[in-house]
């Protein structure tokens, strides 16, 4: 495969960034909500604190060999036959986060901007946008990221300020005095979507031009994107109240409709929407390509374009028939994802590390 | 099949056959100069603008010739300097010097009987054809093998005038003309450094076009110059008629609406090119002088950004990019807005909107596309129009289509706002070839917000994006220093910061020698 | 039908473009694997489009894991707010 492909620290941070917000900017508060209450917001605080821890030990895994992505590592580690195999798995659980992003993303249009279109349609036209950034590489990726990302941190910023003259300090009151439990629960589900999504960042490591700069910039990006899901969902308690962010599958999109300039400028919240459809575009995109990658090297193949044209054919398929509904998608999120998250996000990466520290050790003696 | 192959064998061995005439062409000249005379007025048809003058030298009569192209030459310069010398002063000088043989003669001539600056040995007829068919006067004399080239171009030229596609308020207001010399001189005049290379080469097989690329070496990125050179040498044509040729026939992608060559009439905006480690390439036969790399950017700098105060320059560089989004997005944002997304628009202003609409029986998108087609032919017409004839068709424009249209019930009045105020931005470009890509895009994105509105939009402003991502003008990205993000760039790309602030020439074009300027910033005296 | 049509054509299409350019990696794995990847894809695709069952993913993780995660949800569902 071509290795001279090569993205800068920079650019790695930014993709960081999206992966972090992707469709959890806009699905998230909704869910910490239900359990964190008043105190969600420090729920994401947590998560985004365990969310750096859990990028230090895929840094780790990174040390290890900075030449090899998961899955060359898997091989290289595991033995050639269980390595292809844990791969494998690996590469279900890839896919399985590019449909349902992708799914999030179609329900999220058909429900609220384009009511009468069908929703094959919808994910047809995204996976095909996605597949054309996937065939021109990573380089194309992150440097569109690169385009796209000053306004999607203006469009951010512009959200949290024109809702703050509405801010109340009284509905997140009080803090930290009650539903210490809850605020902790509500911290769990966030922590395997998006954060232990991250381990799939981890093959696009060995492409950073630099290493040194490519520890810095995840730790960099999962803190900045910590940072903005937290605001987001102190913004939502802050305007919203704690009833109406629960209750909302969207709360970032009906916070947006908050937005109100000199009485002329009114419900805006498809520019909002528009925010999320940059940060989970190039989610689908680095997250399909990783896939497309991975799926090549257990093939052993000369190119991963190869294998994106039916990889996109089984995406859309199997998009299309993931979840009856919505509801049926944050129930498998504060579900069946926490355990499977956990498998790959944090057991893998230990096991991984384990096996990989002890093998040091023993050629070093 | 069978037949295909057959045409193709054909035309192979036609090939062949035409190489074999060219290299005929290669033989060397006759001593005997009838022959040379009549082998030339063969080959060239007898064309009636090539002139053949014989006439005799010395006190020994020795036959001479003296070809040339009528119209191709300086006429006073082939009197005065050419037949004068050869025919008195070589007769007067005779007699001092020893004059035994032809070759005697001619090497009198070469030494001390010519004086032009510019002369040639030439012993082919190759040699002479293509100094003969360029405007160079050939002397050949009887009994020798070889002959004179005498430099002695001069044709009818449009002159140096002001440029009539980039136009500015303040700045330089001379433009390239269509004399490769000429243009060469325009710039040369402006950056004397002796690093200023100009390197020529002949393009194309029967057009044999002075083909020129200019640059400082030093400054320049050698790999640049030599990938321009590896594809300029790679050119297989008839004929090069203007720049446009060879930009085409050098870009990295070809399938894509954006043009990844700059070019440009004005002098000073090669020059600068130049400066900051670019390479110019100049045609002989066309005002427009392309620059590569060229990057996205550089679609939106006038000269005279430079030449006005920087915060003004800044501006009106911002206010390009945003005219750019606006003549690409604003009829279809209209499209979606209208049709998809009403509850965005304010209400007073959505009452208004549908009043206007009520009669109008296409929907948002037909209307839109009527009056873009429309426009677009307006356009094309007032090019292509005697400039007599232009002024009826703005009357036909504005008021017929305009204002009839609007009162006949087929387009809403704010389309007609709308498609003008589309119009009018697409002309805020500083550069033409911009300006119809996204004329282009346009259409696309209309009907991208024709059928998913906003969604659309997104979806096609995000392929643009990767498509932009994934060009290169001659290995450099073309969206640099945006993405790649170079923040020492950055004093020269969207905005223009004051002149002493800009230390460095741009990092991906030029990495050696990247100092160009160490002034420390300006302090008024004190009070 | 018509679908059907229209997912043979495109694929076809696809297909057709796309093996020019594997062909030119000189690699018979890369070749097959196209091959049969798009002839499982398309017919997967034409499947859907006929109504056949398609196993959910959501499904299948949601056995496999259910061991593990219902104390998980029974520990947090007690947090969470009616």
């Amino acid at each position: 495969m071509n290795s001279e492909v090569k993205i800068n620290g920079r650019q790695f941070t930014i993709l960081v960034i999206m992966n972090t917000l992707g469709s959890a900017i806009i699905m998230g508060p909704a869910i910490v909500a239900s359990y964190g209450r008043e105190n969600s917001w420090i729920s994401v605080l947590i998560a985004s604190m365990i969310g750096i821890l859990v990028v230090l030990m895929y840094i780790q895994i990174f040390k290890l060999d900075r030449n090899k992505d998961i899955f060359q590592l898997l091989e290289k580690l595991l033995g050639k036959w269980l390595g292809k195999f844990i791969s494998f798995l690996f590469v279900l659980y890839v896919f399985y986060v590019v449909i349902g992003n992708l799914r999030a993303m179609g329900d999220f249009i058909i429900t609220h901007i384009l009511v009468e279109t069908p929703l094959e349609v919808m994910i047809l036209l995204i996976l095909i946008t996605c597949l054309i950034g996937v065939r021109m590489g990573i380089e194309v990726i992150s440097r569109t990221s690169e385009v796209f990302f000053p306004y999607v941190a203006i469009a951010i910023f512009l959200l949290i300020a024109m809702v703050f003259k509405e801010a109340e300090v009284t509905k997140i009151q009080p803090i930290l005095q009650t539903n210490i439990g809850g605020m902790l629960a509500g911290a769990v589900p966030l922590i395997g979507y998006p954060f232990f999504e991250l381990i799939i960042l981890l093959s696009l490591m060995k492409d950073v031009n630099k290493p040194e700069k490519a520890k810095k910039a995840f730790i960099i990006g999962v803190t900045i994107g910590g940072f903005l899901l937290t605001s987001i969902t102190l913004m939502c308690l802050l305007v919203l109240g704690v009833d109406l962010t629960v209750r909302n599958t969207y709360p970032t999109y009906v916070l947006g409709k908050k937005i109100s300039i000199a009485d002329f400028v009114e419900r805006v919240e498809v520019i909002v929407a528009i925010i999320w459809f940059f940060t989970i575009f190039f989610k689908i995109m680095t997250i399909f390509y990783v896939l497309s990658v991975g799926v090549s090297r257990i093939l052993n193949l000369k190119s991963y374009k190869t294998v994106t044209v039916p990889i996109a054919y089984f995406i859309i398929v199997f998009a299309v028939v993931l979840a009856p509904n919505v509801v049926y998608t944050s129930q498998f999120i504060t579900g069946t994802w926490i355990p499977l998250s956990a498998t790959f996000g944090l057991v893998l990466p230990i096991i991984l590390l384990v096996v990989g520290l002890l093998k040091e050790n023993k050629t070093r003696s | 099949m069978s037949k295909l192959s057959q045409v193709f064998k054909a035309l192979k061995s036609k090939k062949i056959v035409m190489d074999n005439v060219s290299d005929d062409d290669n033989m060397p000249l006759n001593k005997e100069i009838k022959k040379n005379i009549s082998e030339v007025s063969k080959v060239l048809g007898n064309s009636f603008d090539i002139v053949i003058r014989e006439f005799k030298i010395g006190k020994n009569p020795i036959e001479a010739c003296l070809f040339y192209t009528d119209g191709l030459i300086d006429k006073d310069l082939v009197h005065n300097y050419v037949l004068e010398n050869l025919m008195i002063d070589g007769r007067k000088a005779e007699s001092d010097e020893k004059i035994s043989s032809n070759q005697d003669m001619y090497n009198f001539i070469k030494n001390s009987s010519l004086t032009s600056v510019e002369l040639t040995e030439i012993d082919t007829f190759q040699a002479l054809y293509q100094h003969l068919l360029s405007g160079d006067t050939i002397v050949l004399l009887n009994g020798v093998s070889k002959g004179f080239a005498v430099g002695s171009r001069g044709w009818e030229d449009r002159g140096v005038q002001e440029p009539s596609s980039q136009q500015v308020v303040r700045g330089p207001k001379d433009a390239f003309s269509e004399t490769l010399r000429t243009n060469t001189a325009l710039i040369r005049r402006r950056i004397k450094d002796q690093n200023l290379w100009i390197e020529t080469q002949k393009i194309g097989k029967k057009s044999k076009t002075d083909v020129a690329i200019a640059y400082i070496n030093g400054v320049v990125n050698e790999d640049i110059v030599l990938e321009i050179k590896e594809r300029l040498k790679k050119i297989e044509i008839d004929a090069i008629l203007d720049s446009g040729y060879i930009e085409e026939l050098i870009q990295d992608e070809i399938y894509t609406p954006f043009p990844t060559i700059f070019n440009t009439e004005r002098p000073d905006a090669v020059s600068a090119g130049i400066l900051e480690g670019r390479v110019a390439i100049i045609v002989d036969g066309s005002p427009f002088v392309l620059l590569a790399p060229a990057l996205f950017i550089d679609f939106f700098q006038s000269s005279e950004d430079y030449y006005q105060r920087s915060d003004i320059g800044s501006l009106l560089r911002i206010l390009r990019f945003f005219c750019f989004f606006l003549a690409l997005l604003t009829p279809s944002a209209f499209i979606a807005l209208t049709t998809f997304h009403q509850e965005m628009i304010p209400t007073t202003l959505l009452t208004s909107l549908a009043a206007q609409r009520e009669g109008v029986p296409f929907p948002a998108f037909i209307e839109a596309l009527i009056m873009e087609i429309t426009f677009e032919i307006l356009r094309e017409a007032g090019i292509r129009l005697p400039r007599a004839v232009g002024s009826a068709i703005s009357i036909v424009g504005a008021l017929v289509l305009g204002q009839a249209a609007v009162e006949a019930g087929i387009v809403s009045a704010t389309m007609v706002i709308v498609v003008s105020l589309t119009a009018i931005s697409s002309f805020v470009s500083p550069t033409y070839n911009m300006a119809i890509s996204v004329r282009i895009l346009r259409f696309g994105f209309m009907i991208l917000a024709a059928t998913f509105g906003l969604v659309g939009i997104i979806l096609g402003l995000i392929i643009m994006g990767l498509h932009l991502s994934s060009l290169r003008s001659f290995g450099i990205p073309y969206l640099s220093p945006m993405a790649p993000f170079i923040p020492s760039d950055q004093d020269d790309a969207l905005i223009r910061l004051p002149v002493w602030i800009k230390e460095n020439r741009p990092r991906l074009i030029s990495q050696i020698d990247v100092k160009r300027e160490a002034t420390e910033q300006p302090k008024p005296p004190p009070k | 039908m018509l679908n059907v049509t229209a997912i043979l054509l495109v694929t076809g299409l696809i297909g057709r473009f796309e093996y020019k350019k594997i062909k030119k990696l000189d690699s018979k794995k890369d070749k097959w694997v196209f091959v049969v990847g798009t002839t499982v894809a398309a017919t997967l695709s034409v499947a859907l489009v006929l109504g056949y069952y398609i196993p959910n993913l959501s499904k299948g993780f949601e056995i496999v894991y259910q061991p593990i995660t219902d104390p998980i949800v029974t520990i947090l569902d007690t947090y969470k707010s009616k």
